[in-house]
């Protein structure tokens, strides 16, 4: 891909179009090596706030100017200049009000009317604005009055406030504090922080603690943790109080109930679930002390209709029967579906940038100079010599919890990072950091490694264990980039010790074996199938012996992801026939010579030929292409 | 609303006025560079749209048929404007107006540098928030011309303002 067409692709995807996955991950493949393309981005991004973000200009008011030659042009007979005086008089608020529809209409690509309670938007509008507007959006700032009601009898209602920035990209502050006034000291206030600066997560509160259990009982403990997940899919996450993307975008489970004017701004409420809405509410899983909400409260949410910020939501008690059982269940006191049990009202909202102290992570593991880290670690990091123009950006030495000391280089440059933990004494029978055991193992510079593709909210990762040390690297960097930048260091990593490959247990002894080793050792014959669908290669071998009879598994991983599709897993192991079957719905398949059993619930093929046991296992892959391997892996036998 | 001035209801026009004039104002001001022309041709765009509703089938947004409208009567404008100086006087930053008036004279430069084939598409999508549909829709053009405009005005402005950093640094 040559810098045009990648600056052209960078462009489409700035104005929302959607690339297709190979093209994006070539343009991103290119922007990482390309200093003009990166700087195009940054260029352009920082246009895109300069031409948004602007006073606004006066504009002149044409109405009159206007009308009064479309009435000199109109032919007679039509009507004209027939409003009350009363509306005339009321004029200069209605245009007021109007400013903001006009920039949702212009950002929906269309008008529609607020006027009056008459419902004119529907899901799919609302949706589309939601979506135009979260492409724009570039700072937010919030307050935000929390009143819960029936968190118990001895505190009926508490008030909280809770305040909110930020600052794209990625960058979140969330703080809640809790005026309520308590019974007694027993209880602990519900103040929480929670930050979220690119990939690092810092959040602060009470420890969680089960509403139903006597205040006594719930430690008034707080607790900071230092995430280490990088751009994390599943975590909390406070977007949705800036732009309600995540409840809005899908307009299933939605209903345009109507619009109207909330804290003197135009506005379009919209019905839902709780549970359909539960983005919404991300300072329930922040911690503290919360009352429990049946999945079916329904939900009034009041959205902006120029900026699509959420304006106020409350929950109401669902009025189906089956929240009746759930009271039960959970022993809570019938509630009445006209009394709202949470109400979140915005008090005052702006579009001005916070400034980045704002999201410094109060209470993170101290960032230290790379000097000093080697003085209180005791030993000096290995950095890596390419870094492939990601710059040191953080070094921080988080404690374990065991005594022994760590530490963590961060590299970045925008949305790229490469991280670097290193630990001296690592004793756990397994690779050092989030690898597991059966990971590929690949080979760096003079030396191996442990590879693990990216997975839920985890880049790829690469341990290297060595005798006087371990490594830990994270990174959204592609494979082989990263296998360079682990090529870089002043260090030659070794196999896993046997101790932690072999593993013992009754009659049973597994062990982790190169394809090789493994093939050395079994009596019966087996090899990589020679049919693999796109991107998978051989990543772990195990050979197991159960009360003397020989199993062999073949794990094959992604290069570069898992996300889509899992691991492929193939079983092979000495037997004269199938086992029982596991599920009642099976189908057979035939495969060659020989006919195998397809059991979707497991999407697992397997099939008995020659005394030898096969399975096949591909969660998320289809069955054509499964069979496709298992055709090879029979042609071959 | 739209049904009822398509009737000829006048009090349903001037809601549409109400509801257009700001975009249209500030649209019709980025072709023309003054604010005097830019409210002759805000007004000439409406009473043109008012004689015409009729034929507006709905086939696209409203809010780009009007626009359309717009940057035709601000051609026109243009044409007659033939004096280069009366097209720039009001383009000087005014000290006080905004936060950073060197820093918007420069993109206000830098915007006005550019071709208008590149300009005009940059404006609708990056300050009106049109959709590539919605301004290959105002200006005339193919989806794929309006994309690779896009990306060359990106591309021009981009360098203007580096060359500005740069001269700055020096």
């Amino acid at each position: 891909m040559n810098c045009d067409r990648a600056q052209a692709a960078i462009s489409e995807r700035m104005d929302g179009e959607r690339l297709p996955g190979r093209v994006a991950a070539a343009v991103d493949a290119h922007a990482v090596g390309c200093t003009s393309c990166r700087a195009f981005a940054e260029r352009a991004a920082e246009l895109r706030s300069a031409v948004r973000i602007r006073p606004a200009e006066r504009i002149p008011d044409l109405v009159e100017p206007i009308m009064a030659q479309v009435a000199r042009s109109a032919p007679p007979g039509r009507r004209f200049g027939g409003r009350p005086d009363r509306e005339r008089w009321l004029r200069p608020i209605a245009a007021a009000l109007l400013v903001g529809v006009i920039a949702g209409s212009v950002i929906v690509g269309g008008p529609w009317q607020s006027r009056g309670t008459r419902t004119t938007a529907t899901a799919v509008d609302v949706g589309r604005g939601v979506r135009a507007a979260a492409r724009h959006v570039e700072a937010y700032h919030a307050v935000f009055a929390i009143t819960e009601r029936g968190l118990s009898t001895d505190v009926p209602t508490r008030s909280l406030e809770a305040q909110l920035w930020f600052s794209a990209p990625g960058r979140y502050r969330l703080d809640v504090r809790d005026s309520t006034s308590y019974p007694s000291e027993a209880w602990t206030p519900t103040d929480l922080t929670y930050v979220q600066d690119g990939g690092a997560t810092l959040r602060s509160g009470p420890s969680g603690c089960p509403s139903s259990l006597p205040p006594t009982r719930c430690p008034p403990t707080r607790t900071v943790t230092q995430e280490r997940s990088p751009y994390a899919g599943a975590a909390t996450s406070v977007a949705d109080l800036v732009v309600p993307l995540d409840v809005l975008a899908n307009p299933r489970g939605l209903t345009v109930e109507r619009t109207g004017t909330v804290l003197g701004r135009p506005a379009v409420m919209v019905r839902m679930s709780f549970a359909r809405a539960a983005p919404l509410f991300p300072f329930l899983q922040l911690g503290g002390t919360w009352r429990p909400f049946y999945e079916g409260d329904r939900v009034e949410l009041w959205v902006d209709a120029a900026d699509w910020s959420p304006l106020r939501w409350t929950v109401y008690p669902s009025q189906d029967a089956t929240r009746a059982a759930w009271e039960m269940r959970f022993g809570r006191p019938s509630e009445s579906p006209a009394i709202p049990i949470l109400d979140v009202i915005a008090t005052q909202s702006d579009h001005l940038r916070p400034t980045a102290d704002r999201f410094a992570r109060a209470g993170a593991a101290p960032q230290v100079p790379l000097d000093d880290l080697a003085a209180r670690l005791g030993f000096h990091p290995v950095t890596p010599a390419a870094t492939n123009e990601l710059v040191l950006t953080d070094a921080a030495a988080p404690p374990t919890g065991r005594g022994s000391l760590q530490s963590v280089l961060t590299y970045s440059s925008g949305l790229t990072y490469l991280r670097v933990g290193e630990r001296h004494r690592w004793t756990s029978p397994q690779p050092f950091g989030p690898v597991s055991a059966d990971a590929e193992q690949v080979q760096v510079g003079g030396g191996v490694a442990y590879y693990e593709p990216a997975a839920g909210d985890l880049g790829r990762r690469l341990s290297i264990h060595t005798s006087d040390t371990n490594i830990y690297l994270e990174t959204n960097l592609p494979r082989d980039q990263l296998l360079a930048v682990a090529a870089s260091l002043p260090l030659t990593g070794t196999e896993l010790p046997v101790a932690w490959r072999v593993q013992h247990g009754g009659d049973a002894r597994t062990e982790l074996l190169t394809l090789a080793q493994a093939k050395a050792r079994t009596s019966f014959n087996f090899d990589v199938p020679a049919t693999l669908p796109g991107g998978y290669v051989l990543a772990s071998v195990q050979r197991a012996v159960v009360r003397g009879v020989q199993s062999v598994t073949l794990d094959l991983r992604q290069r570069d992801s898992d996300l889509g599709a899992g691991p492929i897993r193939i079983h092979l192991e000495a037997a004269d026939a199938l086992p029982p079957a596991a599920s009642a719905h099976q189908i057979t398949v035939p495969l060659g010579a020989v006919e195998a059993r397809w059991i979707p619930s497991q999407a697992r093929l397997e099939w008995v030929a020659d005394g030898i046991y096969r399975s096949v296992d591909g969660p998320g892959i289809d069955l054509g292409t499964l069979a496709a391997v298992a055709s090879s892996i029979e042609a071959s036998a | 609303m739209l049904a009822r001035a398509r009737q000829g209801d006048l009090i349903a026009f001037e809601d549409i006025v109400r509801l257009y004039q700001a975009d249209m104002f500030r649209f019709a001001r980025h072709l023309v560079h003054d604010r005097t022309t830019a409210e002759d041709v805000t007004q000439e765009a409406f009473i043109r749209a008012f004689r015409f509703l009729r034929s507006y089938r709905g086939d696209s947004p409203f809010s780009s048929w009007i626009m359309r409208i717009v940057r035709n009567c601000a051609m026109d404008a243009l044409r007659r404007q033939k004096s280069q100086v009366a097209r720039h006087r009001d383009e000087r930053p005014r000290a006080g107006s905004v936060a950073d008036p060197v820093a918007r004279a420069e993109l206000d430069a830098a915007l006005r540098a550019i071709t208008p084939d590149h300009r005009e598409p940059f404006l609708l999508i990056e300050v009106f928030g049109l959709s590539y549909a919605e301004a290959a829709d105002v200006l005339g053009i193919r989806v794929g011309t309006v994309k690779s405009r896009m990306h060359r005005a990106r591309q021009a402005l981009c360098r203007a303002l580096a060359d500005d950093d740069e001269q700055e640094a020096r």
